[in-house]
């Protein structure tokens, strides 16, 4: 298999527009499916991984084992719908985390 | 609050008062990186912010194009115009030292300016165009994006574990050792002061003895000279 440095897993066929920029996309319907990828990708050393919302906020599991890894990073993307703020609750989440109280 | 299970004797009290002495001196040193943690902490993640308030804005503007775009054409035309790479993106990774963590930093490794499109433009419409190279001039702000928010992931998780070990320090560890050499210096306190009360009894003994013994023998004394 080629290595894959950028890649962005979607639900549905709009993911394809990564393609064009270059970013290997996968399509993966479900959670489960995601994380066979995802673990594929990590195996084949894949640097950063854009997840859509979606499929993100079903898989903390997933999320929980590349946490304390530099390589490879995961991050939500909003998808056609637009955003459902998963990333930035990301961020208040880790705010809070670290200082105690959302400050932003 | 516990009492440690100790001896009271000088030699554990020497131990605990060392242990003491370095608990205090780790636990500044953790309150210090605890700090500058959150100095570096709270620099990233407002840049983080900034960037994915703009990169969901874009990723909307971008996707809204590329839906009208699907609108227009056939979805066998799309993914024709879509499969082929204009361009394979190399990216550079390595990793940055905040405070003894080992955080992330990736960067496109070949980047100029725009690309082609590769696909011919009589049956796709300038809405995928745009997206196209809308999406393309995003990619190195979605990388950064990409650094940002893992830095402020691991810092965050980091941050968290030495708050813990601070507060487990500052509020546990060094009032068991101060509470432990309190109740040892007064365990060796009271014996010494058992061991100047027997002193002081036996000495007592003693005279009183000395005492009877001297007016016994004045008594004979005076009984033989008579």
């Amino acid at each position: 298999m080629e290595k894959i440095d950028l890649a962005a897993i979607g639900q549905s066929s709009e993911i394809y527009l990564f393609n064009a920029v270059g970013i290997t996309t996968i399509i993966a319907k479900t959670p489960q499916e995601a994380d066979e990828k995802i673990r594929d990708l990590a195996n084949g050393d894949c640097k950063v991984i854009y997840l859509e919302e979606a499929l993100y906020i079903n898989m903390s599991s997933t999320l929980e084992r590349y946490a304390k890894r530099a390589f490879p990073i995961i991050i939500p993307i909003p998808s056609q719908e637009g955003s459902k703020g998963v990333g930035l609750k990301k961020i208040k989440d880790n705010v809070q985390k670290a200082i105690g109280m959302d400050i932003l | 609050m516990a009492l440690m299970n100790v001896n009271p004797t000088r030699m554990e009290l020497s131990k605990l008062k060392a242990g003491l002495a370095t608990s205090q001196r780790g636990h500044k040193l953790l309150k210090d990186k605890q700090d500058e943690m959150i100095r570096q902490f709270m620099l990233i993640i407002r840049e983080n912010q900034s960037l994915r308030k703009e990169i969901e804005d874009e990723l909307a503007a971008i996707m809204k194009k590329f839906s009208t775009a699907q609108l227009t054409m056939s979805y066998a035309g799309l993914m024709e115009a879509l499969m082929v790479p204009s361009k394979s993106v190399e990216v550079t990774v390595a990793t940055k030292n905040i405070m003894s963590i080992k955080t992330p930093t990736v960067q496109v490794a070949n980047s100029e300016g725009d690309i082609d499109l590769t696909y011919g433009f009589a049956f796709t419409p300038s809405d995928l165009d745009g997206a196209i190279l809308s999406l393309s001039r995003l990619l190195p702000k979605l990388l950064k994006l990409a650094e940002l928010e893992k830095t402020c992931d691991m810092l965050a998780v980091d941050i968290e574990k030495t708050r813990r070990r601070v507060n487990a320090i500052e509020y546990i560890m060094i009032p068991d050792y101060e509470e432990t050499i309190h109740f040892v210096n007064q365990k060796l306190d009271e014996s010494d002061r058992s061991a100047t009360i027997r002193l002081m009894k036996a000495k007592s003994l003693i005279l009183a003895k000395e005492e009877t013994e001297r007016a016994r023998r004045a008594k004979e004394l005076a009984a033989a000279t008579e």
